[in-house]
C-alpha cells in the first residue's frame, strides 16, 4: 500500500470510528464517494477493529520475562569473541557453551573451539586462576592433547577459553562404531595415558576425564580436551575440607569422580588414574563400574566411596537399562549388545577380560588413592605387558576389607587427606612387615615388600605433585615426610641382613631426601632434612658395599648416593665437604670402569664425576686442578658420544664438558684455547638444538655458551667480538623468555647478557648504553633476589652491576655517584665473602670493589681542595690496601689464576701512588 | 561513565541521525543487558511474581546510557532499540523453532526450555512480525507504536512520551495499527495495493 493511499484509508477509518455506530455506514458511503475499493478497504479494517478485541493488547512479555532468560544464546553466532568469529554452536554443558570459531583478523583461518563460560560463574576468580595457570596449560604440547590456545573475557565480561578444534567422535562412540577389539581398545587407551603422563610430568592434573572429553579423529588419533579447565572453573571442588560432610562439592561427572574427589580431598595424579580406570572399565565392558542414581551428595559419596565394583569380566554378564538425563531409555545393555561391538561373542569377551585385565582395571579404580597405580605410566606399562603376554604387576585386591575398616574407624575427627594416606600407608606397612617376618615363604614376602615399595613410591610421587598443586599444605606435607622418615627408620631397624631390602630402604631414603631438598626438583626447602636422609642412605649403602664387595650394583649405588650428598653440600655453600664426597664418587666409578671398561653406565658416571670435581675445584679457585678433571671428563664423554652418536644425552654431556673446559681455560688464562673450546661447545649445543627445535633447554645451552664465548673474547682483548657474542646471547634470551614468561631462570639468564654488554660498553666508553643495560639487568636481579633472598649468585651479580655502574659513572666523571654505586657493591660483597671465605669469585669481587672505591677516592682527591684531598687520598689508600690484602692472601692460597696473578702488584702500585700523594702536602 | 555507556549513547545518537548500521551494533548490546537484568530479577523474585518489561527496559536504559546525556531523543531511541531488539530476538527464535518443527533438521535447538511460548504463539509471532514489516514500509510510526506497546511493554502514556506525540494520537494510531495487523494476520494477506 502506498503511504498516501493509506493516509486516506486511515483518515476515513478514524473518522468513522469516531462516529456513532449507527451513523457509521452513512458516513462511510459519503466519505468514500463512489471509490468502491476505498470503501471496502475501510470497511474490512473496521470489521477487523471490531473483531480484534484483546489482540496484542496484553504485552507479549508482561508475565513472561522468562522467555528472555531461557532464550538460547543464539545472538553470539557471528559475534566476535576476542579476535575470533563464532561460526556455530557445537555443544553445551554445565559450564557453558562450546562454539566453533575462526580467527576473524588473520590470514590463516584456523578453526578453533571456544568454550564460553556461562553467566553466574565467578568470572573474576576464573580469570585470575587462568592468568596464573595459562603458561603451564598453554605449554602442554603433546600429540594427544588438544592445545589450549588462549583465554580472555568477552566484551560483556564472560570468560572464554580458546582451544584447538578437534573433529571426531568421543572415544566410547569411536570404539563402538569401529567395533574395535579389546587389544585395539587397549592400544588406543594407552595413547590417552601417554598424554596424561606427559601432563603429570608438567604438574598438570586433568581432573575431569570422561569419554566426552576424549575425541578420536577420523585418523584414529585420540585427543584429550579441557586440560586444567576443571580446576580453573571449580577450584572449590579441589579444596581441602576438614569434615567431608561440611563441604560437599559435586564433581561435574560423578560417575568418573574418585573417592577423594567427591570427599573434597586433595586432588593428585592418582585422581586421573582413577578416572582413567573408570574409562577403561567402560571401554572394555560397555558398563560403568557403577551408575549414580541421584544427585544427592551423600548418595554420591556413598556409592563412589563404598560400592565395590564387579570385575569387568563379570560385569559384561549384566543386563542394564541405561537412562538418559530425562529418564527415557537410552540404551539396553546385554551381554550380546556389549560383545557385538567388541569381541563378537560374550564368551570370547569374557575370556579376554578374565585375569589380567580384571586386575589391571580394578587396581586403577581402587578406593584408596595410594593403592592404585602409582603413576599413569605404570598403569599404561602394565597394559603393555598384558598386550605382550608378560606378567603384570596388578594383583587381586586383598586389602580392601582391612583398609576399608581402617578408614571407617578413623573417619570422624581426622583431617582427611594427606595425613590419612600416610596413616594408611604406615598401618599397611606394619601389617605387611609383620606378615613378612612371620612368613618364611620368600616369594610371598618379596611380593608384599614390593607392595610396600610401590606405596612408598606413590607417596613420594604424590608429594611432588602436591608441592606444585596445593599451596598452603606445606605443614601437611612436612608431616607426611616426617612420617615417611619414621616409617623408614622403623623398617630399617627390622630389615636385618637382607641386602635387597637394605638397598630398597636406601633408595627410599634418597627419594625422601629429594622431596625434602634436592635442588633440581620441586622440594620442601628442608636442606638439613634432605642431607640427613641422604646420609642415612649413605650409611646403609656403605655397609652393603662392605659386605658385598663384588656387587658392582651396590658400589654404583653408593657412588650415586655420594653425588646427591655432594650436590646438596655444594648447594649449601660447603664446597670443601662437597669435594670430599665427590672424591669418593670418583674413586668408586674409577674402580668400576677399571674392572670393566665396557660398562657404559659406569663410564658415564665417571664422566659426570670428573665434571663435578672440576666444577667444585674451579669454585675453590683451583683452576689448574680443575682443568685436569675437565680434560678427563671431556675425553670420556667424547668416546661415549662417538660410540652412541644417536644418544642425545651423551652428546649434550660432551658439549657440557667443553663448556666447563672452556671456563677453566679462561681461568688459567689460556684464552686462545678457551675461545676454540667455547666454539666447540656452541657447535655441539647448536647441533642438538637444531634437532630439537622445541627444546628450551638446548636453546638455553646455546645461549649460555655465547655468554661464555663473549666473556672469553673480552678477556682476550676483543671487545667487538665480545659484544657480538653477548648480543647473540641476549637475543636468544629474549626469545626464550618471550616463550615462557613465568620462568624466572630465563629472566636472570637475560640479565646476565645485559650485565656483560653493560661492562663491554663501559670499556668502549658508551656510558649511556652501559647504564641502560646495567639498569635493566639490575631491576631483574633485584626482583629475583626479593623472591629468593637466599640466592647468593644473584646477589653476586647485583654487586658486579653496582661496580659496573660505578665504572660507567667514573667514565662520565660523576665521581660521587660512582662512589655510591661502589659502596652498594661493597655492602653485598662483604656479606657474601663473609658467608663463604673459600669461594674465590666472591673474594675477588670484594677485592675488586675495594680497589674501585680506591680509584674513586683517588679521582676525587685529584680534583679537590687541600683538606679534602688529603682525606680522599687516605680513603683511597685504605681501600687499596684492603683490596691488596685480600689479593695477596688469595695468591698465597693459590686462588688467583694466571691472568689475575699480576693484580696484587697493580694495586700495590696504587697504594704507592697514594703514599706519594700523601707525602707531598706533608712536605709543603 | 563507562566506555560502553558512552558508546551506547554515541550509537543512539548516530541511529537518531539516520545511521541504520548503528542499530545493528546496538541490538546485541541491549539484548545482552536485557537478558542479564531479566536473569538478575528473576533470581530474586518469588515464583509467580511478575516483572514489568518496561521496568526492565528502563533499568537497562539507566545502565547502558550515559545519564548526563539524557535528552528525550536518546531515551526514545533507546526504548525503540530495546523493543526492536526484543522483537528481533523473539522472532528469530520463533522462526528457528518453527523451522526445526517442520523438520528443518540440522539446526540443533533445545525446545524444552522455552515451553512457555506455545507453538501457536510462535506462529502468531512470526505472522505478526511479517505484518509489522509490511506496515513499517508505509507507516513506520505505527510499527514503532506496536513494538513499544506489545513487545516493549510500554503503556499509552509512556509510548507517547517516547515518541513525543500526544497520548490521544498513540491511542488513535494504535487502533488503526491493531485493526490493520489483525486483518493482515487473519487473512494471511500482505497488502500489495
Amino acid at each position: 500500500m502506498k503511504p498516501d493511499r493509506w493516509q486516506q484509508v486511515e483518515q476515513i477509518f478514524q473518522a468513522a470510528l469516531d462516529q456513532d455506530p449507527k451513523e457509521r455506514q452513512a458516513f462511510l458511503d459519503r466519505a468514500c464517494a463512489g471509490d468502491a475499493s476505498l470503501l471496502s478497504e475501510v470497511e474490512s479494517l473496521i470489521k477487523s477493529h471490531d473483531e480484534a478485541n484483546s489482540f496484542i493488547e496484553s504485552p507479549l512479555l508482561e508475565d513472561q520475562t522468562k522467555i528472555l532468560i531461557d532464550l538460547p544464546n543464539q545472538s553470539v553466532v557471528n559475534r566476535l569473541i576476542g579476535p575470533y568469529k563464532i561460526i556455530r554452536e557445537i555443544g553445551h554443558g554445565g559450564m557453558g557453551t562450546v562454539f566453533l570459531a575462526a580467527r576473524a583478523d588473520d590470514q590463516y583461518r584456523k578453526a578453533v573451539a571456544i568454550k564460553l563460560i556461562r553467566r553466574g560463574m565467578d568470572t573474576e576468580s576464573i580469570l585470575s586462576r587462568f592468568r596464573h595457570e595459562r603458561q603451564i596449560l598453554a605449554s602442554l604440547d603433546h600429540p594427544n592433547i588438544a592445545r589450549l590456545l588462549e583465554g580472555g573475557t568477552t566484551e560483556d565480561g564472560l570468560p572464554y577459553f580458546v582451544m584447538e578444534y578437534i573433529e571426531g567422535q568421543t572415544i566410547d562412540q569411536y570404539c563402538d562404531s569401529q567395533k574395535l577389539a579389546t587389544a585395539d581398545r587397549l592400544k588406543l587407551f594407552r595413547t590417552v595415558c601417554s598424554a596424561l603422563h606427559y601432563a603429570h610430568q608438567n604438574l598438570v592434573v586433568h581432573r575431569d576425564i570422561k569419554p566426552s572429553n576424549i575425541l578420536v579423529t577420523a585418523g584414529g588419533v585420540a585427543k584429550l580436551l579441557d586440560f586444567g579447565i576443571a580446576k580453573l572453573l571449580k577450584p572449590e571442588m579441589y579444596a581441602q575440607t576438614i569434615a567431608p560432610t561440611e563441604t560437599m562439592v559435586r564433581p561435574m561427572t560423578p560417575d568418573y569422580a574418585s573417592p577423594e574427589q567427591v570427599r573434597g580431598q586433595p586432588i593428585t595424579t592418582a585422581t586421573d588414574v582413577y578416572s582413567l580406570g573408570v574409562l577403561l572399565y567402560e571401554l572394555l565392558t560397555g558398563h560403568r563400574p557403577y551408575r549414580i542414581p541421584t544427585n544427592a551428595p551423600h548418595e554420591i559419596i556413598r556409592v563412589v566411596c563404598e560400592h565395590i565394583p564387579e570385575r569387568p569380566s563379570t560385569a559384561i554378564g549384566r543386563t542394564e537399562k541405561v537412562q538418559a538425563a530425562d529418564g527415557t531409555l537410552q540404551a539396553l545393555l546385554t551381554p550380546q549388545t556389549v560383545s557385538s561391538t567388541r569381541e563378537g561373542q560374550p564368551d570370547k569377551l569374557r575370556r579376554k577380560l578374565e585375569g589380567d585385565l580384571d586386575n589391571i582395571v580394578l587396581m586403577a579404580i581402587r578406593k584408596e588413592a595410594q593403592r592404585r597405580y602409582a603413576t599413569v605410566e605404570q598403569f599404561s606399562e602394565d597394559i603393555r605387558r598384558h598386550l605382550e603376554g608378560l606378567p603384570v604387576i596388578a594383583r587381586k585386591d586383598t586389602f580392601t576389607y582391612r583398609t576399608g575398616k581402617f578408614v571407617k574407624r578413623h573417619k570422624a575427627g581426622v583431617a582427611m587427606g594427606a595425613l590419612v594416606i600416610a596413616a594408611i600407608l604406615i598401618g599397611l606397612a606394619a601389617t605387611i612387615w609383620q606378615a613378612r617376618v612371620a612368613s618364611n615363604q620368600r616369594s610371598i614376602a618379596e611380593r608384599r615388600f614390593n607392595d610396600v615399595r610401590a606405596l612408598a613410591n606413590s607417596l613420594v610421587f604424590r608429594l611432588h605433585d602436591e608441592i606444585a598443586d596445593l599451596p598452603g599444605s606445606t605443614r601437611a606435607r612436612q608431616t607426611l615426610v616426617q612420617m615417611a622418615v619414621e616409617y623408614l627408620d622403623g623398617l630399617a631397624k627390622e630389615a636385618g641382613g637382607d641386602a635387597t631390602l637394605q638397598a630398597e630402604l636406601a633408595s627410599a631414603y634418597e627419594k625422601v631426601g629429594d622431596v625434602q631438598g634436592n635442588p633440581s626438583n620441586a622440594n620442601l626447602g628442608d636442606t638439613q632434612g634432605a642431607l640427613a636422609s641422604y646420609k642415612k642412605a649413605q650409611t646403609i649403602r656403605e655397609a652393603l658395599v662392605k659386605e658385598n664387595r663384588a656387587d658392582r650394583k651396590m658400589r654404583a649405588g653408593l657412588a650415586r648416593n655420594q653425588v646427591f650428598v655432594s650436590d646438596l653440600l655444594s648447594q649449601m655453600g660447603e664446597t670443601a665437604s662437597a669435594l670430599e664426597s665427590q672424591q669418593r664418587t670418583l674413586s668408586l666409578f674409577e674402580a668400576l670402569v677399571e674392572e670393566d671398561p665396557r660398562d657404559v653406565d659406569a663410564r658415564n658416571g665417571l664422566g659426570s664425576s670428573e665434571n663435578r670435581m672440576g666444577y667444585l675445584l674451579l669454585t675453590m679457585g683451583k683452576a689448574e686442578q680443575a682443568l685436569e678433571h675437565h680434560r678427563k671428563s671431556e675425553a670420556i664423554r667424547k668416546v661415549l658420544a662417538t660410540e652412541k652418536p644417536h644418544d642425545m644425552e651423551f652428546r649434550r654431556n660432551l658439549a657440557v664438558s667443553h663448556l666447563w673446559l672452556a671456563l677453566t681455560l679462561v681461568e688459567i688464562n689460556d684464552l686462545q684455547e678457551a675461545i676454540i673450546t667455547w666454539r666447540q661447545a656452541i657447535a655441539g649445543f647448536e647441533g642438538i638444538a637444531a634437532e630439537n627445535p622445541d627444546s628450551a633447554r638446548s636453546r638455553r645451552d646455546v645461549q649460555s655458551s655465547y655468554n661464555g664465548l663473549g666473556d672469553a673474547l673480552m678477556k682476550a682483548g676483543d671487545p667487538d667480538g665480545a659484544l657480538e657474542s653477548q648480543q647473540k646471547a641476549l637475543s636468544l634470551s629474549e626469545e626464550l623468555y618471550a616463550t615462557d614468561k613465568n620462568n624466572a631462570l630465563l629472566l636472570t639468564d637475560l640479565s646476565y647478557s645485559l650485565k656483560q654488554i653493560g661492562s663491554i660498553l663501559v670499556t668502549k666508553a658508551d656510558v649511556a648504553g652501559a647504564l641502560k643495560h646495567y639498569r635493566r639487568a639490575l631491576d631483574i636481579y633485584e626482583q629475583a633476589i626479593a623472591e629468593d633472598p637466599m640466592n647468593k649468585m644473584y646477589q653476586g651479580f647485583a654487586a658486579e652491576i653496582h661496580n659496573g655502574i660505578g665504572n660507567a659513572m667514573m667514565k662520565s666523571n660523576d665521581l660521587s655517584e660512582s662512589l655510591k654505586s661502589y659502596r652498594r657493591a661493597l655492602t653485598i660483597s662483604e656479606k657474601l665473602s663473609a658467608e663463604d671465605p673459600t669461594e674465590a669469585l666472591k673474594l675477588h669481587e670484594l677485592a675488586r670493589t675495594y680497589s674501585n672505591i680506591g680509584n674513586a677516592h683517588a679521582a676525587i682527591a685529584s680534583k679537590s681542595t687541600a683538606t679534602q684531598r688529603i682525606q680522599n687520598w687516605r680513603e683511597a689508600r685504605a681501600n687499596y690496601q684492603r683490596g691488596l690484602d685480600i689479593l695477596l692472601d688469595m695468591r698465597t692460597r693459590g686462588m688467583l689464576n694466571t691472568l689475575e696473578s699480576g693484580e696484587p702488584d697493580t694495586i700495590a702500585a696504587e697504594v704507592a701512588k697514594c703514599d706519594a700523594a700523601l707525602s707531598l702536602p706533608a712536605r709543603k | 561513565m563507562t566506555s560502553s555507556q558512552s558508546e551506547v549513547t554515541q550509537l543512539l545518537r548516530e541511529w537518531g541521525n539516520g545511521d541504520k548500521a548503528a542499530l545493528d551494533l546496538l541490538v546485541p548490546v541491549v539484548y545482552q543487558e536485557l537478558r542479564r537484568l531479566a536473569r538478575y530479577y528473576m533470581s530474586r523474585e518469588r515464583p509467580g511474581h511478575t516483572l514489568q518489561t518496561s521496568a526492565l527496559v528502563n533499568e537497562a536504559y539507566m545502565r547502558l546510557v550515559d545519564y548526563r546525556d539524557m535528552r528525550w531523543q536518546n531515551r526514545a531511541h533507546f526504548f525503540a532499540v530495546a523493543a526492536q531488539a526484543m522483537r528481533r530476538i523473539l522472532v528469530d527464535h520463533a522462526r528457528k523453532r518453527d523451522f526445526a518443527k517442520r523438520g528443518g533438521g540440522a539446526v540443533k535447538v533445545s525446545f524444552d526450555e522455552t515451553a512457555i511460548v506455545s507453538r501457536k504463539q510462535d506462529a502468531n509471532l512470526i505472522a505478526l512480525d511479517d505484518a509489522l514489516t509490511t506496515l513499517e514500509a508505509f507507516d513506520p510510526r505505527k510499527s514503532r507504536i506496536v513494538e513499544l506497546r506489545y513487545i516493549g511493554g510500554l503503556n499509552i502514556e509512556e509510548t507517547a512520551e517516547v515518541l513525543d506525540i500526544s497520548p490521544a494520537t498513540v491511542q488513535r494510531e494504535w487502533r488503526a495499527a491493531k485493526a490493520w495487523l489483525y486483518r493482515a494476520i487473519k487473512e494471511g494477506k500482505e497488502d500489495e495495493a
